[in-house]
């Protein structure tokens, strides 16, 4: 477990990099339409996960940077009895519950965690300008090591890349 | 499985000629004469042998288990229970969950924009590092 850490502290100067935290992102909402000069605009905020290629990101090759909201796996169990059962939990931890990607517990002073589910449903972009100011003004912050990160990457190119056939070949009964 | 083959020869005081356990796998013909000759070693040591017999006659008074060099193979009439063992494992191991929970942020509020422009947006082309 020591020798394959999931997590490390870094610094708030350090380059973005896939796989990092940024707790309270606001993400502006546009309004339906715009249709004059002034408008209202709701604003959300997620703790987030970077989904962005760290390539991208350290090469400045991207205006917009992914994020997909995480939740503590307590507040889904909260949300939803399936994640409450050994059953919902196990498939989670196994990869085989769509949209949604199982990390672990984090036990670094200051960072504790319990397991974290990140939501590739929601996904959203936010100018990288804006992110890594946000990211110097937080301070130090959580990061997801590898393989761990790319694991989560794998993951969520598997829940896009999904098909769905209009005619599926009928199942073995 | 490896045999670890013994490091001294094995003697017995009523039968002085060292044997030394091979522990070989070639063939099964050949363990299943190991077996026996061990089991014939361990019952001399023990006293268990009042007469003089051929060691070959103890085989029959044993139960060997020789499914390891011996595997028993009978004809397939069972496939029910093959495809039982597949109806067990499939479920769990394959079905996915399309399980959706509605997650609310964590904290929302609404704000004013003052939209300064509207224009068609430009391609931003970002050129490969080999050209």
């Amino acid at each position: 477990m020591e020798k394959y850490p999931w997590y490390e502290i870094v610094d708030s100067e350090e380059s973005l990099l896939q796989g990092d935290f940024i707790n309270s992102c606001p993400l502006v909402i546009p309004p339906a339409a715009i249709d004059s000069a002034k408008v209202s605009a709701d604003v959300i905020e997620y703790d987030v996960v970077i989904m962005s290629q760290s390539c991208d990101l350290e090469q400045r090759k991207i205006a917009l940077v992914l994020v997909c909201p995480v939740w503590p796996l307590s507040k889904f169990e909260e949300k939803n009895s399936f994640f409450e059962s050994r059953r919902g939990k196990e498939a989670l931890r196994q990869g085989n519950v769509l949209g949604y990607h199982l990390l672990n517990k984090c036990e670094t002073n200051g960072f504790k965690t319990g397991y974290l589910v990140v939501d590739f449903r929601s996904v959203y972009s936010v100018p990288f300008d804006f992110l890594l100011n946000l990211a110097t003004k937080k301070g130090r912050r959580l990061r997801l090591l590898p393989p761990y990160r790319e694991h989560l990457s794998q993951a969520f190119a598997r829940f896009f890349m999904r098909v769905g056939l209009p005619v599926d070949i009928p199942s073995f009964n | 499985m490896s045999y670890e083959t013994a490091s001294r020869p094995i003697t017995t005081k009523d039968y002085l000629i060292p044997y030394a356990f091979t522990g070989s796998s070639r063939g099964e013909e050949t363990d299943i004469s190991e077996v026996s000759d061990r089991l014939f070693f361990v019952s001399m040591s023990q006293g268990l042998l009042k007469k003089l017999f051929s060691y070959r006659s103890l085989l029959p008074a044993f139960e060997i288990d020789l499914s390891s060099v011996r595997p028993y193979f009978e004809p397939m009439t069972r496939s029910s229970l093959i495809e039982e063992s597949y109806e067990e494992i499939l479920p769990g191991e394959m079905l996915e969950y399309d399980v959706i929970v509605q997650m609310s942020p964590r904290k929302r509020y609404t704000i004013e924009l003052e939209v300064k422009s509207i224009k068609k947006a430009e391609p931003i082309i970002i050129e490969p590092e080999w050209i």
